[in-house]
């Protein structure tokens, strides 16, 4: 499983994304390759799961093929737990 | 023994390879195994390398600006002072020293005061001790252990307190208290912030308008700021009589330009990779020490929150401070020729309109922003003096924020202390 966190900014606010990704796993006990990347990048890379802010799922919604799970908050453990949950449980 | 240790200094004298020891350090101390620890001490140093690179082909860009300005208003071709790039070079060891200093002292405030917060904002864990430096020297201290006990101390009282004093402001736009702001539109913030609050109305979200689908093309900055500096070349190029070249001034600006972009694009690739290995490292060790830290965040963290309010505070910011810098340029008012603040307009005045947001809606972020971008520039020129000697050049890119402010107040310590040590 392999899971891509995305940002926008150029400025790798997407590691945050992907450190509370990696907590949220650890929690649950689930196990998963995480990976972060800028919104550029996002579009050529290879994962079953996508996980970033709202406002870019539909510029990702196109070209990426994986499952696209929108998170408001790159810090709140809960809503990625929740959004995990969701991942895993069609897998 | 002298020679070996000459030689250590030496080599951790670059920025990039004193970046990467301490990401291996980081990692090491939390018991990574060897191939990720060295995978992450050569992508740290990568992303220092790469960030100066990119610093230097923006400084490049602007560059010809600088030179046409100074040979009319100024003395010959030169522009003053080392230039970052020199000053890095000769001062990089003891800026690399002074963020050390500064991180563990910056740690013992968070253990020991309730000042608990930790700023993990990875590239400002080098520029500020790098300004801190550099208004030192250019204030005429020259001790190296001074240099670095200065950049250190000056380093941890930033790091600890401005984030601290932003925590009412972010908590207002995040809704809770998981992290707060570590990053140069701090005062900028903390301004618009406060006067949102008392000429805004909170009931008008910049979230609820609905912005024209065009307008998000200003986000992507290196397409913003390679048509800005095109502009600036051009009427620069036009008002001032021409450059020195022989292509002709719209090709030649075209050029400037789209150097400008790419400096950028370069920078925050550099960026991104830094903080992906420094980050981590630095959040690993202070999780262990400090229990209860709340960590200071980069400010792109934000925009997610309030992308509208970004694009209306950066738009904004960049028509006020534009005027200003005309103005400015036109009566040479600082003496020195000012850029568009492209750069500090989108992150600083973005940010600072988010949280001006937070406390007065659309008509808070507007009036709040337009403040802000006045100070901005005020700010931005009264530093020049205090980088002269140093990274003037610099400063025109990236200033106008924390850097500027924090670097007219010490630089006027440093004033007094210069010559002493």
């Amino acid at each position: 499983m392999k899971i891509l966190a995305v940002c926008g900014f150029g400025v790798g606010s997407s590691l945050i994304l992907k450190m509370t990704i990696t907590k949220a796993l650890k929690e649950l006990g689930l196990d998963a390759e995480v990976v972060n990347t800028d919104i550029t990048d996002a579009k050529s890379y290879r994962a079953d799961a996508i996980f970033t802010s709202p406002q870019f799922v539909s510029d990702l919604q196109g070209s990426a093929k994986a499952t696209l799970y929108p998170i408001h908050k790159y810090s709140d453990k809960e809503e990625v737990k929740q959004q995990l949950k969701t991942l895993f449980n069609q897998n | 023994m002298n020679i070996f240790v000459d030689a250590i200094i030496s080599f951790f004298r670059n920025p990039p390879f004193l970046l990467g020891l301490i990401a291996i350090v980081g990692l090491a101390l939390q018991k990574k195994p060897l191939d990720k620890i060295l995978k992450g001490g050569f992508l740290a140093a990568f992303g220092m390398f790469i960030i100066t690179f990119g610093v230097g082909v923006l400084v490049g860009a602007i560059l010809p600006l600088n030179i046409l300005y100074q040979g009319i208003h100024g003395a010959g071709d030169a522009v003053p002072g080392l230039g970052e790039a020199a000053f890095t070079a000769q001062y990089g060891s003891i800026v690399g020293l002074a963020m050390l200093v500064g991180f563990v002292i910056h740690l013992l405030i968070a253990r020991f005061t309730k000042v608990k917060t930790i700023f993990l904002t990875g590239h400002f864990l080098w520029w500020m001790p790098f300004i801190f430096v550099a208004v030192a020297v250019g204030g005429g201290i020259t001790a190296d252990w001074a240099l670095v006990v200065w950049g250190g101390l000056f380093s941890a009282l930033y790091w600890s307190f401005m984030p601290y004093l932003l925590r009412p402001f972010v908590r207002e736009v995040i809704g809770d208290d998981s992290f707060t702001l570590g990053h140069p539109s701090g005062f900028l913030a903390l301004l618009a912030g406060t006067i949102a609050k008392y000429v805004g109305n909170k009931e008008n979200s910049t979230e609820d308008l609905k912005l024209p689908a065009g307008l998000s093309f200003f986000r992507e900055v290196s397409i913003t700021g390679s048509i800005a500096i095109f502009i600036t070349f051009i009427v620069s190029g036009l008002a001032l009589g021409g450059f020195n070249n022989d292509q002709g001034l719209i090709t030649y600006s075209l050029m400037q330009g789209l150097q400008f972009g790419v400096g950028l694009i370069i920078l925050l690739q550099g960026v991104r990779m830094l903080v992906n290995e420094i980050v981590p490292a630095f959040q690993g060790i202070s999780e262990k020490l400090i229990p209860d830290a709340q960590p200071a965040f980069d400010a792109p963290l934000l925009f997610n929150y309030k992308p509208n309010a970004l694009l209306i505070g950066f738009v904004v910011a960049m028509v006020v401070s534009t005027t200003l810098i005309i103005i400015s340029n036109t009566f040479s008012i600082f003496g020195v020729l000012l850029i568009p603040l492209i750069i500090t307009s989108f992150f600083e005045c973005g940010t600072a309109a988010i949280i001006a947001e937070g406390q007065g809606g659309v008509r808070g972020a507007v009036i709040g922003t337009s403040v802000a971008a006045v100070a901005m520039v005020l700010v931005l020129g009264l530093s020049l003096t205090f980088y002269q000697a140093t990274i003037q050049d610099w400063m025109l890119i990236f200033g106008g924020n924390d850097m500027s402010l924090w670097g007219i107040v010490t630089g006027f310590i440093a004033n007094l202390l210069g010559g002493l040590f």
